[in-house]
C-alpha cells in the first residue's frame, strides 16, 4: 500500500466537496479516477498533497501519516503532482524548469556556492529526452504549446523522483494522438521507474486503455473502484454518467 | 547581458571599469572622489535591493531600513561604548543581520507578496519614526555627528580605496551566489511560488534566506556609508531612501547583475550635480524613471524583453 486515506471530508461552506473518502492505492499502480464535473476529483488530489486543508480524516503514505503536512514535505517524501492547469516557470528557458527540480531534490537549494548553470546537466537533459523534449532544451517553458507544458511538467514532476505521482487531466486540452503519447509515457515510466500513478481524467478511452483500476466520484463520494472492464459495464456508473439518481 | 550570472564578457568589462575607477580615485579632487565613493556605496545598497526584487521576485518597499540599521548600530556601537572601529564594524553587522532574521520572519509570516511588502514598508516607518523620536538614544533630527574615521583612513583618497575593496569584496561574493543553484531556485520562486512549493521547497524559509542575505549587504553599504559622512542620519533611512532603492534597480535594469549599479551611479551623481541649481532635482528624476521605464523596458542594461532575464542553462 503506497497511498491510504481514511474517511477524507473537504466542505467549502455548506458544500461537501468531498465526502467521507477511504482510498487504497498499490504500489506499482495505474488507478484513474473518474466522475462527472464537481464531483471533488480535484479536491481530493488536493487534500492528498495538503494543497488544500482537509476538514477532517488521515492521509498515510508508505505507513506514514501526511495529515497536515505541510505541502512542500509532502513534496519531498515523494508525492509529485501536476496540476490540472500546468504550474511551469514561464520565464526560464525548459532546462531551467526542470533543473530547478533536481536542485530540489538533491537539497542543492541552499548550495550559494558552486556554478548553477552546470548542476545536474545529464540528468536534466535526460528528463527532457524522456518526454520527447529534447529538442526545446532552450526553449522558454511560457512559448512551449500546450501539449509540450504538459510533458514538461511531467518532466519536471518526474526530476523529483517521487514514488507516486499525482496527475489531474494529464490529456486535456491536447490533441487525441498526443494524448495517447502522454500516457504511453506515463505507463512506460510505471514499468521503469517503480512509480505509482493516479489520474483523473474525463476521456473514457484514456480510461480504460492505461488504468490498472477505476475510482469512480460523484458528489464528493467514492462510489466504486474496480477494473476497467467492470467498470464499463456498470449499471450504476452508466447512470452516474447519464445523469440519473445513482443512489 | 543574456542572463542573470556573471559571464565572462561582464567579468572583463568588471575588471576594465575597476581599473577605470581605481585612476579616478587616485587623480580626482577630493569632492569628486568623494561622490564616487558615494556612489560605490549606493551601488552596493542597490545591488543589495535587487537580489530580492530581480532574482527572487519579491518586492520589499523599505529596504532602507537595512542600510540605517547598519549605520545606525556602528555608530551607535563607536558612541556608547567607545570600542575600536575594526571592532563595531563586524558587530555591527551581526547586529542588523539579526534584526535582519527577526524583521524577515515577521514580514514573511503571511505568505502574501502584498503583505509581505506593506508589512516591510511598516517596519520602515517604525524604525524611521523610532530613530527621529528617541532623541536620547539616537540624536533624533540631528542624528550621530562627529564620528571621525580611523586616521588610516582619514584621508579622502584612501577610504575611497577601503570602500572599493569591500565593494569589489561584496560584488564578487554576490556574483557567485546569484550564480549558484540557489540562484536558480530563486528564479523559480520569482515564476512561480507554488511549482516550486511543489517540488518540496520551503517557501517561508528560502524567502528569509534571500531577504537576510540582503539584509545583510544592505547593512554594509549603511556602515561604509556612515563613515563617509562621519555619522548616521534619519534621512538613511526614510521611505524616500527605500523608493531610491527601487528607483536604481529600475532605471539601471533589475534583470541584470550590474543594472543597478548604473542605476545608482545616475541618480547619485545626478542627484547630486543637479541639486547644485535646481532645488527640484527630484522632479527631474522622476521624468528620467518615467522616460526608463517607458522607453527601455527592464532598465537600461536590460534587453528589454523579460525573457532575457533568465538565461538558456547551457
Amino acid at each position: 500500500m503506497i497511498l491510504r486515506t481514511l474517511n477524507l471530508d473537504k466542505y467549502f461552506g455548506s458544500l461537501h466537496a468531498v465526502d467521507n473518502v477511504s482510498l487504497d492505492i498499490e504500489e506499482g499502480e495505474v488507478r484513474a479516477i473518474i466522475g462527472p464535473n464537481g464531483a471533488g476529483k480535484s479536491t481530493l488530489l488536493d487534500l492528498v498533497s495538503n494543497r488544500t486543508r482537509s476538514s477532517s480524516g488521515r492521509v498515510f503514505f508508505r505507513d506514514s501519516e501526511i495529515t497536515g503536512l505541510a505541502p512542500h514535505k509532502i513534496a519531498s517524501k515523494g508525492i509529485g503532482r501536476c496540476f490540472q492547469v500546468s504550474k511551469l516557470f514561464p520565464g526560464l528557458s525548459a532546462f531551467d524548469n526542470v533543473q530547478i527540480a533536481c536542485i530540489s531534490r538533491s537539497d542543492k537549494t541552499y548550495d550559494m556556492f558552486s556554478s548553477g548553470s552546470e548542476t545536474h546537466r545529464d540528468d536534466v537533459l535526460g528528463h527532457l529526452e524522456s518526454v520527447g523534449l529534447g529538442g526545446m532544451v532552450d526553449d522558454l517553458a511560457g512559448y512551449l504549446s500546450y501539449g509540450d507544458q504538459r510533458r514538461l511538467e511531467i518532466a519536471i514532476t518526474l526530476a523529483m523522483k517521487p514514488a507516486l505521482l499525482l496527475l489531474d487531466e494529464p490529456t486535456a486540452g491536447v490533441s487525441r494522438a498526443e494524448g495517447h503519447d502522454l500516457m504511453r509515457l506515463v505507463k512506460g515510466l510505471v514499468a521503469d521507474q517503480s512509480l505509482t500513478i493516479i489520474f483523473i481524467e474525463h476521456d473514457m478511452d484514456m480510461v480504460f486503455k492505461y488504468a490498472d483500476r477505476v475510482s469512480v466520484m460523484h458528489l464528493g463520494r467514492l462510489m466504486i473502484t474496480d477494473t476497467p472492464e467492470e467498470i464499463k459495464n456498470n449499471d450504476l456508473v452508466r447512470n452516474i454518467y447519464l445523469g440519473d439518481k445513482a443512489t | 547581458m543574456a542572463r542573470l550570472p556573471l559571464q565572462k564578457q561582464s567579468i572583463g568589462l568588471a575588471v576594465g571599469a575597476l581599473a577605470a575607477l581605481s585612476v579616478l580615485g587616485l587623480f580626482l579632487p577630493p569632492h569628486w572622489t568623494q561622490l564616487l565613493t558615494r556612489v560605490l556605496i549606493m551601488a552596493l545598497f542597490a545591488t543589495s535591493l535587487n537580489i530580492q526584487v530581480g532574482y527572487a521576485g519579491m518586492l520589499p518597499l523599505g529596504h532602507s531600513m537595512f542600510l540605517g540599521l547598519g549605520a545606525y548600530s556602528f555608530c551607535l556601537l563607536l558612541v556608547k561604548t567607545g570600542m575600536p572601529q575594526i571592532l563595531a564594524f563586524p558587530l555591527a553587522l551581526l547586529i542588523s543581520t539579526a534584526m535582519c532574521v527577526i524583521i524577515g520572519y515577521l514580514c514573511l509570516k503571511s505568505n502574501e507578496p502584498m503583505t509581505f511588502g506593506l508589512l516591510h514598508l511598516a517596519f520602515n516607518i517604525l524604525l524611521s519614526t523610532l530613530i527621529n523620536k528617541w532623541i536620547t538614544f539616537t540624536g533624533g533630527e540631528v542624528g550621530i555627528t562627529g564620528i571621525a574615521r580611523p586616521a588610516m583612513l582619514a584621508d579622502t583618497t584612501y577610504f575611497f580605496f577601503f570602500v572599493l575593496a569591500w565593494f569589489v569584496l561584496c560584488y564578487i561574493v554576490i556574483g557567485i551566489v546569484v550564480s549558484s543553484p540557489f540562484a536558480k531556485a530563486a528564479h523559480g520562486l520569482r515564476e512561480n511560488e507554488e511549482r516550486l512549493r511543489f517540488l518540496g521547497v520551503n517557501i517561508a524559509r528560502f524567502q528569509l534566506v534571500i531577504f537576510t542575505i540582503s539584509g545583510l549587504f544592505a547593512a554594509v553599504a549603511g556602515i561604509l556609508l556612515s563613515m563617509l559622512d562621519k555619522g548616521a542620519f534619519p534621512a538613511y533611512i526614510t521611505l524616500t531612501r527605500s523608493a531610491e532603492a527601487l528607483m536604481m534597480c529600475l532605471i539601471g535594469g533589475m534583470f541584470s547583475f550590474f543594472g543597478p549599479t548604473v542605476g545608482a551611479a545616475i541618480v547619485v551623481v545626478f542627484g547630486t550635480v543637479t541639486s547644485i541649481y535646481i532645488s527640484q532635482w527630484q522632479g527631474l528624476l522622476g521624468i528620467i524613471i518615467l522616460a526608463c521605464v517607458i522607453g527601455f523596458r527592464g532598465g537600461l542594461l536590460g534587453r528589454g524583453r523579460k525573457i532575457g532575464l533568465s538565461g538558456d542553462g547551457s
